[in-house]
């Protein structure tokens, strides 16, 4: 499955396409740096109008920037970063920033070329939110940030390393955290066993959100993460977009630290009726929607994560 | 002005003409089936009429037909769907075109779709040709395919890495692959089912990751005559990809179809659904209907002779640029389809007689 839509809305504002020729307008909008296919062939590239949208009278007043896909040509995102990096002294206001706002036509998410996204980091210490689509070469080694308070991944199949990588970061004031695993056909090398102290809630002090969604092992993970202190931290869980089945459902019900969260996402499941309404007795807000009809193929059941090709 | 119709026995098309003629009060028409032709039972010298019209039909749905044009011994004892080599095919109705385009002329008829330009079209690599050189707006062609490593060379010299690979010679989304491909891996999703390492046409989508498996795919198709164009991005209405089929008659727009899909593929028969055209313009407040069209009217004046086609456009960017990705000179079979209350069979039967009856009998 994949991803069919670009956002509409980012920091509750709603995301406008930048356009050279008017500029930066109002800053109640969210800008978008993008460019099509056609503006690509004729040599048009996001990094180059990133500067000029730094160069714009309004850029320090801006809280938000929204990135489209960056190649037609399987190219990654170097120069974008390096753009960000050049930019600091003028986008003095940039809280905000989705890298990769990219639907399936567009690039398919396990074709995304990524790369090393700490400069942006060190380049931006008032960066709030750090949203990235795509896998591929991503790293965030040694990152450091005070004032990071939300990191989201997005990823068809994620590699061990991103995962070490920001477990190694220093982010004392995390407070939401979602990280898409995604499948092993895709990448993903990461096992519930991996996570385990994760699971004990040896990083990030402040977390108040955990999201382990889109995992091709969605009900191991439930199994390893029911019992574990980690849920005594945080406000809302998010297990949503994978192939979470009753296994895994019945597992978390039996969690003591469950019952006490605000909010459960398990949206995009296999879950049966019965175990549905265990959830809706529950007493804690959960989201249920998207239910899943699991695919048999010769007596064999095949339940699908949602984004990974 | 005596017509005549030529096609495929027991052809749907056939008779959806046949109702549009009737209802639109032309009864000066005959039928001529391909077979008959072929098998020399039909003298096409006796048949046609003196300064005539002859419509051309599409050789489709017909086995026996199929079967005398593949060029393929014991046709009817391959299995259902099997892909064969369609250039044998395409040199067979060429040839039987060219035999036809012949008996007119000693006849002084005229064609609705001449055959040269119906051979052209079903060329996809000529038509591009064509639609290129008449700076028409089309999906960039990046080469003809002789097989897996060819295209590595093709993909690598133009510095992609993805592409669309269609046959030169087929129709219909048959065998037609959508490739990706870097240094970490490859995936082609495609109808083509391969099995023991032969190749099938199947309605479900597949998608192939083992490198082995790709390159005895491309490999086999690659032998049939395969075109690789460049993977122009789709615009997207409720998530899904999607195309237009374009219905042009006597240089008007009549039908426009819109045909989504989960996947990059869009032909309607692989089961997927129309979409509507309002949509697309409220999400696209700066696509250009008006614009849309007239590429599509300028794609079919580029085959002369061409009276009607269905041409495929896809849309990309917030601007919706529209991009030609086939000029099919059959393409009017859209089943259901109404514009303004008609047919594209009834608009075809309007405006042949405006253009060809206007001036008596």
């Amino acid at each position: 499955m994949t991803i069919g839509t670009n956002i509409d809305k980012f920091n509750g504002k709603k995301v406008v396409a930048y356009d050279p020729e008017t500029g930066i307008q109002d800053t109640k909008v969210a800008y978008k740096i993008s460019v099509d296919y056609d503006d690509f062939e004729n040599g048009k590239r996001i990094e180059i109008m990133l500067e000029t949208f730094a160069n714009d009278p309004k850029a320090s007043q801006v809280n938000e920037i929204v990135i489209g896909c960056w190649s037609f040509e399987s190219g990654d995102n170097t120069k974008v970063v390096e753009a960000f990096v050049k930019a600091k002294n003028k986008l003095t206001s940039l809280q905000y920033i989705f890298l990769g706002d990219i639907t399936y036509e567009e690039t398919e998410m396990s074709w995304i070329e990524n790369s090393d996204v700490t400069p942006i980091f060190n380049a931006y210490p008032n960066l709030a939110h750090f949203q990235v689509r795509g896998g591929n070469n991503l790293s965030l080694k040694n990152l450091k940030h005070n004032s990071l308070k939300t990191l989201i991944i997005e990823t068809g199949g994620m590699d061990k390393s991103i995962y070490e990588e920001v477990c190694s970061a220093q982010l004392p004031n995390l407070e939401h955290l979602e990280l898409w695993l995604g499948d092993d056909n895709y990448g993903c090398n990461i096992e519930a066993e991996d996570l385990k102290d994760l699971f004990a809630g040896k990083y990030f002090p402040k977390l108040k959100y955990l999201g382990l969604c889109n995992y091709y092992k969605q009900d191991e993970l439930a199994v390893a993460i029911a019992q574990a202190p980690i849920l005594n931290r945080i406000e809302t869980l998010d297990l949503s977009k994978g192939n979470l089945s009753d296994a895994g459902g019945k597992a978390l019900l039996t969690s003591p630290a469950i019952a006490k969260l605000k909010y459960l996402d398990l949206s995009h499941h296999y879950l049966s009726n019965e175990v549905m309404e265990q959830f809706k007795k529950l007493g804690v807000k959960t989201d249920l929607d998207d239910r899943q009809d699991a695919d048999e193929y010769d007596g064999e059941v095949y339940r699908y994560i949602m984004v990974s090709e | 002005m005596e017509l005549v119709l030529i096609g495929s026995s027991n052809s749907r098309r056939i008779n959806f003409t046949v109702e549009a003629l009737k209802k639109s009060g032309i009864t000066n028409f005959s039928f001529i089936s391909y077979n008959n032709i072929l098998n020399n039972k039909t003298d096409l010298s006796r048949e046609l009429h003196l300064n005539g019209c002859i419509r051309l039909e599409s050789p489709s749905e017909d086995t026996e037909l199929e079967a005398l044009l593949s060029g393929v011994n014991d046709f009817n004892q391959q299995p259902k769907g099997i892909i064969y080599d369609y250039s044998h095919w395409y040199s067979n109705y060429s040839n039987l075109l060219s035999h036809i385009e012949k008996a007119a002329h000693l006849k002084k008829c005229c064609f609705v779709n001449h055959p040269a330009s119906i051979a052209t079209t079903f060329d996809k690599y000529c038509t591009k040709e064509v639609l290129i050189k008449n700076h028409v707006s089309c999906t960039p062609l990046i080469g003809k395919i002789a097989d897996y490593s060819d295209l590595q060379n093709q993909l690598t010299s133009s510095r992609i890495n993805r592409a669309f690979l269609k046959p030169r010679y087929g129709s219909s989304a048959s065998g037609v692959l959508a490739f990706s491909g870097n240094q970490k891996g490859m995936s082609v999703t495609s109808s083509v089912e391969m099995t023991n390492s032969v190749l099938f046409n199947n309605l479900k989508m597949h998608r192939y990751t083992s490198p082995n498996e790709i390159k005895l795919l491309i490999d086999g198709l690659g032998k049939f005559g395969l075109i690789a164009e460049k993977w122009v991005p789709k615009n997207l209405i409720a998530e899904k990809a999607f195309d237009l089929r374009i219905f042009v008659v006597n240089k008007k727009v009549r039908h426009i179809i819109v045909r989504t899909s989960n996947s990059s593929i869009t032909n309607l028969h692989l089961g997927n659904k129309r979409g509507n055209l309002e949509s697309i313009s409220e999400q696209y407040p700066q696509a250009s209907l008006s614009y849309i069209k007239q590429v599509a009217i300028n794609a079919v004046n580029c085959f002369p002779g061409l009276f009607y086609a269905g041409v495929d456009v896809i849309l990309s960017g917030q601007k919706c640029k529209p991009y030609v990705v086939e000029v099919n000179c059959f393409g009017d079979m859209l089943i259901g389809d109404m514009c303004e209350g008609k047919t594209t069979y009834e608009w075809f039967a309007e405006e042949f007689k405006n253009a060809y009856l206007s001036h008596g009998s």
